[in-house]
C-alpha cells in the first residue's frame, strides 16, 4: 500500500507510451464497435486480435485486449437502448427500460445517462482493483500448490455451475477444456500426449485457432443467415444527450447502488458482468418506492445495470492479475495471452511485472476517459455503425479471422484447427453446451496439473494434503458445497418442470413409441 | 403427449461419451505412476474417466425430458457455406497468395446469404480484399504476399 503512488506513476509512465496509448485507443474503439453490434461478443472479438499482440510487448498487448473488454461494456448498451437488442449479454436488462425509453423520445438522455453510469463504475472499480491488488497477492504469495489446486478447483466448479443452462453440461465443457489443454508435450517427461504425430500440436492445440473457431466461426455460422438489422434507426442529436436535473437527481443512488453491486460480483469466479447487472437491477426494483415504474422507461432502471457491469468488468481483474485465477473466459484469454508471451501468472506477477501490472492499471483511467469522449460526443457515429449490413460485415469478420489464425504461424494447419473447433463449437451451441467454461478448463487444464502432481510430491503421495491445511480445506468445502446445491437445484428444477406434463406413472413404462 | 427420447441431449451425451471413452482408452497409454510422482498418464485418465461418467448423467438425466422450447436447429445450409469458403482460404492462401484467397472467401460466404446479388457480392469481395492488404500488409506491415503464383 506504502508505494502505491510511485507505483501508479510509473504506471502511467507505461500508459503514456505512445505504442501503448494507441494500442489503448485500438482496444477501447473496436471494443465499443462490438459492443454496439449484436451478435459480435467480445471473446470473439478477442480472439480475432490476438494474433496481433505477438508483435508487440506483452503490457501493450493486454492494455489493448483489456481494452476490447471493458470497451465493449461501454458499447453494449448502445442496441439495447435504440432497437431493443442486446449488444452484449450483459445490456440485455437494459432493453427492459432502455428501450422504452427510447421510444419516449428519450434515447438521447438514456444514451448519455448509460455512458456516465459506465465511467462511474469503471472508476470505482479501478480504485478497487488499485487497493486490493498488492494486499491480495500478498495472501496469495503464502499459498502452496495445495492451496492453489483447491483454488482453481473452486474458480471451474464456480465458473460452471453458476453459468447460464445447466450445471452438468458447464462442468462437462470444463472438463473438455482440461482435456484439450493436456495435449502436446507433456513439460516433465516430454512424453508428446494426443498429439497423434503431428508436429503443429507439439506445443498443444493453438490457443487463438481454438478460440476463434470456438467464438468466431460458431457466430458468424449462426448469424450467417439472419436478416439485416439497423437501418431504420433515426438519428441522435447532441442536444438530446443532456439529461434533465431531475434525471441526475434520481440517478445518483442507483449509480452508487449499482456500482456497489458490480464492485462485489466482479471478483467473483463464475459471476462476472451478466450477474451483476441483472442483480444490480433487482436490487432497484427492490428499494424503489413504485417499482411498477420499471419496465417502461425509468432512468434507475438503466443507470444501475449499467454502473454494475462496468465495475464488475474492471473488479474482475483482481483475481486474475493477482492469483492467476481467472473468473471468466474473457479473464482466461488474457491469461492465456500472458503465458504465450513467457510471462507466469500468480501473485509474483505484480512483483515480477510491476510495468505490466501498473502500466495496465494506468491504462484503466485512460482508456475510460477514451471511452468517455467515444461515447458522448460520437454516438452518433455508433447509431450509423450499426447499421452495416451484416452481408459486409459477416464475410469482414470470417476474412479478419483467417488472416489472423494464418499470420501466427504462417500455418494453414492452424485454419484447419479453428475449422473443426468451429463446427464443434456450433454444433455444441445447438445442443446446448457452452463454449466459455471450456476455454477456462483449456487454460487451467495443465496449471492444475502441475498444482497436482507438486502438492502430491510433496506430501509423498497423501492426499489429505488437501484437507488438512486451513485454507485449502475451505476452498475445497465451498466447491463441495456449490456442487451439492446446484445438484439439488437442478434436480428440483427437473421435477417441476416434468410434473404438469406427465404423470409419474408414465416414467416407468410405455414410453417408447 | 407421447414421450419420446429427447434426441438433442442424446446426440450431445453420445458424443460427449465418445470423446471421453477415447481420451480414457488414449490415457492408458501413457505411464501412469504413483500418486507422489504422476506419470503422464494419470491426470489424463482422471479427467477422461470424469467427462465419461458426466456424459451418463446427462443421457440419464436428459432422454425423457421434453424437448427445450430454446432448442436451435443448426443450419445445415449455413454452416456447409461458411466451411467451403473457410477451406477454400485455406487452401488458396499459401499458394496464391492473400488477395485471392480474401477474395474467394467471401465470394463463397456471400453464397449462403438470399439477400446479396452477384454485383453486390464482387464489389464487398474487392472492397474488403483491398482493406486487408492496406490494414495487414501496408499498415501491420505483416510478413504475407499479397499475390503470388506457385509454393
Amino acid at each position: 500500500m506504502e508505494n502505491l503512488l510511485p507505483n501508479l506513476a510509473g504506471g502511467f509512465a507505461t500508459a503514456i507510451d505512445p505504442l501503448n496509448l494507441f494500442y489503448c485507443f485500438v482496444g477501447v474503439f473496436l471494443g465499443t464497435l462490438v459492443g454496439v453490434l449484436p451478435g459480435v461478443g467480445s471473446l470473439a472479438a478477442i480472439s480475432m486480435l490476438m494474433p496481433l499482440t505477438f508483435y508487440v510487448p506483452p503490457e501493450t498487448a493486454l492494455i489493448m485486449l483489456a481494452g476490447i473488454y471493458y470497451g465493449t461494456q461501454y458499447g453494449g448498451s448502445t442496441a439495447s437502448i435504440l432497437l431493443n437488442l442486446p449488444g452484449t449479454p450483459s445490456a440485455a436488462v437494459i432493453c427492459l427500460d432502455g428501450y422504452p425509453m427510447s421510444q419516449q423520445g428519450r434515447a438521447g438522455v438514456a444514451l448519455a445517462m448509460t455512458t456516465i453510469a459506465s465511467f462511474f463504475g469503471a472508476t470505482c472499480g479501478i480504485i478497487v482493483l488499485t487497493l486490493f491488488a498488492q494486499s491480495l497477492s500478498r495472501i496469495g504469495l503464502s499459498f502452496t500448490s495445495a492451496e492453489y489446486f483447491s483454488l482453481m478447483f473452486l474458480g471451474l466448479v464456480a465458473s460452471s455451475t453458476l453459468a447460464s443452462g445447466p450445471p452438468v453440461k458447464g462442468i462437462a465443457m470444463v472438463l473438455v477444456g482440461l482435456a484439450l489443454g493436456l495435449v502436446g508435450s507433456d513439460v516433465q517427461t516430454g512424453v508428446q500426449r494426443y498429439t497423434f504425430g503431428s508436429m503443429s500440436l507439439f506445443d498443444g492445440i493453438n490457443l487463438v485457432a481454438l478460440s476463434m473457431g470456438l467464438f468466431g466461426v460458431s457466430e458468424v455460422i449462426s448469424s450467417m443467415r439472419s436478416g439485416d438489422s439497423g437501418s431504420h434507426i433515426g438519428k441522435v442529436r447532441l442536444r438530446s444527450l443532456i439529461p434533465t436535473r431531475a434525471d441526475l437527481k434520481s440517478s445518483v443512488a442507483p449509480l452508487l447502488r449499482g456500482t456497489a453491486v458490480g464492485a462485489f460480483f466482479g471478483p467473483l469466479p463464475g459471476t462476472g458482468t451478466n450477474l451483476a447487472s441483472f442483480m444490480a437491477y433487482v436490487l432497484e426494483k427492490k428499494v424503489a418506492r413504485d417499482p411498477s415504474r420499471f419496465g417502461k422507461g425509468a432512468i434507475e432502471g438503466v443507470v444501475a445495470p449499467e454502473s454494475a457491469n462496468n465495475s464488475a468488468a474492471q473488479t474482475a481483474f483482481v483475481p486474475t492479475l493477482t492469483l492467476g485465477i481467472p473468473g471468466d473466459a474473457v479473464m482466461a484469454l488474457l491469461l492465456g495471452v500472458l503465458i504465450m508471451h513467457g510471462i507466469q501468472p500468480g501473485p509474483n506477477l505484480i512483483e515480477a511485472q510491476p510495468k505490466l501490472f501498473w502500466g495496465l492499471v494506468a491504462s484503466f483511467w485512460i482508456g475510460n476517459l477514451m471511452l468517455l469522449i467515444l461515447n458522448l460526443p460520437l454516438i452518433g457515429l455508433w447509431v450509423k455503425i450499426l447499421a452495416i449490413p451484416r452481408k459486409v460485415l459477416l464475410p469482414a469478420i470470417l476474412m479478419f479471422m483467417c488472416i489472423g489464425v494464418y499470420s501466427v504461424n504462417n500455418n494453414a494447419v492452424d485454419i484447419g484447427i479453428m475449422i473443426v473447433f468451429g463446427v464443434v463449437g456450433y454444433f455444441m451451441l445447438s445442443l446446448g453446451f457452452e463454449a466459455a467454461p471450456l476455454i477456462l478448463g483449456f487454460i487451467l487444464g495443465p496449471l492444475m496439473e502441475q498444482y497436482l502432481k507438486r502438492a502430491l510430491l510433496l506430501s509423498s503421495g497423501d492426499p489429505m494434503v488437501f484437507v488438512e491445511r486451513p485454507i485449502s480445506c475451505g476452498f475445497l468445502t465451498v466447491a463441495v458445497a456449490a456442487l451439492f446445491l446446484s445438484a439439488v437445484a437442478s434436480i428440483r428444477n427437473a421435477r417441476r418442470a416434468n410434473q404438469p406434463v406427465e404423470d409419474p406413472a408414465a416414467d416407468t413404462d410405455g414410453n417408447r413409441p | 403427449m407421447m414421450k419420446r427420447v429427447n434426441r438433442v441431449e442424446l446426440t450431445g451425451s453420445l458424443a460427449l461419451g465418445a470423446f471421453g471413452i477415447f481420451y480414457t482408452v488414449k490415457a492408458f497409454g501413457y505411464r501412469m505412476g504413483t500418486l507422489s510422482e504422476m506419470g503422464p498418464g494419470f491426470f489424463p485418465l482422471v479427467v477422461g474417466l470424469m467427462i465419461t461418467s458426466l456424459a451418463g448423467i446427462i443421457l440419464l438425466a436428459g432422454i425423457w425430458k421434453e424437448r427445450d422450447k430454446a432448442w436451435k436447429k443448426p443450419d445445415l445450409r449455413a454452416m456447409f457455406w461458411t466451411l467451403c469458403a473457410l477451406v477454400a482460404f485455406a487452401l488458396l492462401v499459401r499458394p496464391f497468395g492473400i488477395i485471392p484467397a480474401v477474395v474467394v472467401l467471401i465470394l463463397t460466404c456471400l453464397a449462403a446469404r438470399s439477400d446479396t446479388t452477384w454485383p453486390q457480392a464482387a464489389v464487398i469481395a474487392a472492397g474488403l480484399a483491398i482493406l486487408a492488404y492496406l490494414l495487414f500488409i501496408v499498415g501491420l506491415g505483416l510478413n504475407l504476399s499479397a499475390l503470388r503464383w506457385g509454393v
